[in-house]
């Protein structure tokens, strides 16, 4: 970003320069752009790139903004609801569905449909046309931002679960040796850690191992 | 537990543990193209006790209109849930037979047409099992959404990118069909730029029909959240190989693949010879049903791999019938004469009643040919018994209809309207006055 640009920036958000310097060493965050109409495209992209952010592609139909979207991994779409081929909604919905990236959905103006449909998907943010720097940042910011929370919170929600389910497995292998051996609780835990140690596999696996010889044994297919 | 002994009672349980809110329930028309009727998730109980009820009269080759209440009954064993709608409720699905109001099966199913033909082959004592290899084509849209027949975008950063668009979807692809319990393989063809292959390994015959519907719904779906066009139209692209859907079965009776014999020539057992022998008599009305479009013949030409006459080999790929190198309970035998835009129900109603027929009727094939067919002579393969397959639709329309033995594996309802709707299709085309013929002679007469 040269200085005329910091300026006119700063100037749009009035906000100090030393805050910004911060935000100039980041690495440039990478924007796509998806929109029918050639003149928006242009002047998104003017203010993306003025406010310092690269742009990494642009489309004008649904499928286009899919297909480079795929190939260009950007850090965030920027999608006209009204894109010809598959609509922006549904767009942003396979963005979503597929953890391609960040969305933010652009429209001339919302309606309640709109919304409606828009809060099935995750919608991240939504800025009405004209777009003005002053929005546009603090948008592509926050919409980023939330998208990184979501995507660690799913990550955590799937550690959980799976930890969940060792302990169940677990549990139901400790009692099938408990019975079968004629052990305490504690020594068919420690009897599943051994092994788990033993043979460099999971807990879970020797649980599951466990649990499959238990079936054969009783004739289960 | 295996999807496949799915009761009612499994489906209700086990839609409401994955939080399915909507359930499609599918069926095939005639042709083959695969409707959607969605219920909730509330009605998903009736749906299975009583079936559902729709408009008949919709559904091309289905009905009159005066009688257009039909009945959907979903089979539980299909029960599947479509993985790439994680977020705010599933979506699952049901493959369902068609019924009369009154509750009787209806004769215009296609899936009833199949199962008829493996009661038959259940009456002998058979057991029939195929796996699938279907090939297809992933174009690129152009600015409306259309397809077109490119397979790169022209001219831009994506020729840069390391990404295979391609390939990235065929890779979604498999493991959707994965998550969904099917077991596939896919890969790329090099020959011809754009051109995918999926094999599906092999399942009972009803359930492999269900799995061709399945995949190519599949295919379709992850190509469009990919930005591509799946198409599989048997020849989009003139110069290259066209789109095969080739079918290979074996038959069981209990445990054991009853084509297999160690002890006789190729290990081929009479059996199998009899099958072989079906499929080649009723070779050229058989492909009326399995290559059912117009553009299915300019696929089976010399040249491209495809089939050209109703002959059978070990090695070669072009005759209709090949035998896979693999014996003992991998015996099988190929059918590589249809293509993807058949109707798979009928198509194997049809070719499962040919062999069948082969079987009963003891029909011997001719000896199996090696070598490139075109270097026989043509009254040398005539003498053995080899007829070229139809060059187009119309021919094999004329041949279906001298064949008692596929119409009565279609039914008098599909045989009469199949028929019609096919004839209109080739006389429309026929009568058409195409690019080519005015590019040959506008200017020359």
């Amino acid at each position: 970003m040269n200085g005329a640009c910091l300026a006119a920036y700063s100037r749009s958000f009035n906000l100090s320069l030393p805050d910004l310097e911060v935000r100039t060493r980041m690495p440039k965050r990478e924007v796509f752009v998806a929109d029918a109409n050639a003149q928006s495209r242009r002047r998104l992209k003017r203010l993306l790139t003025e406010a310092g952010y690269a742009v990494a592609g642009e489309a004008q139909d649904a499928p286009g903004a899919l297909r480079a979207i795929r190939a260009l991994m950007p850090d965030v779409a920027i999608v006209d609801v009204d894109l010809p081929g598959l609509g922006g909604l549904e767009v942003v919905k396979i963005l979503e569905e597929d953890r391609l990236c960040p969305a933010v959905l652009v429209a001339s103006q919302m309606t309640w449909e709109m919304v409606e449909k828009a809060r099935e998907s995750m919608v991240l943010a939504c800025l009405i046309k004209p777009i003005s720097a002053q929005d546009l940042v603090p948008t592509i910011e926050f919409a980023i931002a939330n998208y990184e929370r979501a995507i660690k919170l799913e990550e955590k929600i799937r550690q959980l679960e799976e930890r969940l389910d060792t302990r169940k497995v677990v549990e139901r292998a400790k009692g099938y040796l408990m019975k079968s051996l004629g052990i305490s609780e504690a020594e068919a835990y420690r009897l599943i850690q051994k092994r788990s140690m033993d043979k460099g596999v999971s807990m879970r696996q020797i649980a599951e191992a466990i649990l499959l010889t238990e079936g054969f044994k009783r004739g289960k297919p | 537990m295996a999807m496949d002994t799915y009761t009612a009672e499994d489906v209700i349980a086990r839609a409401r543990e994955l939080d399915v809110k909507f359930i499609r329930l599918q069926f095939t028309d005639i042709f083959g193209i695969l409707k959607n009727v969605a219920i909730t998730i509330e009605r998903l109980e009736d749906a299975l006790a009583d079936g559902v009820s729709f408009d008949g009269s919709s559904i091309e080759g289905f009905v009159r209109v005066e009688e257009s209440d039909m009945l959907l009954r979903p089979d539980p064993s299909t029960f599947t849930v479509f993985p790439w709608r994680p977020r705010d409720g599933a979506v699952a699905r049901l493959i369902c037979d068609v019924y009369n109001p009154d509750g009787t099966p209806f004769e215009g199913c296609p899936r009833r047409a199949l199962k008829r033909a493996l009661g038959a082959a259940r009456e002998l004592g058979y057991e029939l099992n195929v796996g699938v290899e279907s090939e297809f084509f992933l174009f690129h849209t152009d600015e409306n959404g259309q397809p077109t027949t490119h397979t790169h975008d022209r001219g831009s950063y994506f020729d840069l990118s390391p990404v295979d668009l391609g390939e990235n979807a065929r890779r979604d692809m498999v493991l959707v069909m994965d998550e969904m319990g099917m077991h596939v393989e896919a890969s790329h063809h090099e020959a011809s730029p754009g051109q995918h292959e999926i094999t599906l390994r092999r399942a009972e015959a009803l359930r492999a029909a269900d799995n061709i519907v399945t995949m190519r719904y599949v295919v379709r779906s992850i190509a469009q959240r990919h930005g591509l066009y799946a198409s599989f139209m048997a020849k989009p692209l003139f110069g290259t190989n066209g789109s095969g859907l080739h079918l290979s079965y074996s038959l069981f009776c209990g445990e054991r693949n009853v084509f297999t014999d160690p002890n006789a020539p190729h290990e081929l057992s009479e059996t199998a010879l009899h099958f072989i022998g079906g499929l080649i008599a009723h070779g050229r009305a058989l492909t009326a049903v399995t290559s059912p479009t117009v553009n299915s013949y300019k696929r089976l030409v010399p040249g491209f791999e495809a089939p050209t006459h109703t002959a059978w080999a070990f090695r070669n790929r072009s005759p209709m019938v090949r035998i896979p190198v693999q014996r003992g309970g991998g015996t099988r035998i190929e059918l590589r004469s249809p293509d993807p835009t058949c109707n798979p129900y009928l198509a194997l109603a049809c070719s499962i009643r040919a062999g069948l027929d082969g079987i009963q009727s003891k029909l011997v094939p001719p000896d199996p040919v090696e070598g490139n067919i075109f270097n026989i002579d043509p009254q040398e393969l005539e003498r053995r018994g080899i007829k070229r397959l139809p060059l187009c639709l119309g021919e094999a329309l004329d041949e279906l209809a001298r064949d008692e033995v596929l119409k009565d594996a279609l039914g008098p309802h599909i045989y009469a309207k199949y028929m019609q709707a096919k004839r209109v299709e080739w006389e429309t085309y026929s009568r058409f006055i195409h690019k080519w013929e005015l590019d040959e002679y506008l200017a020359r007469f």
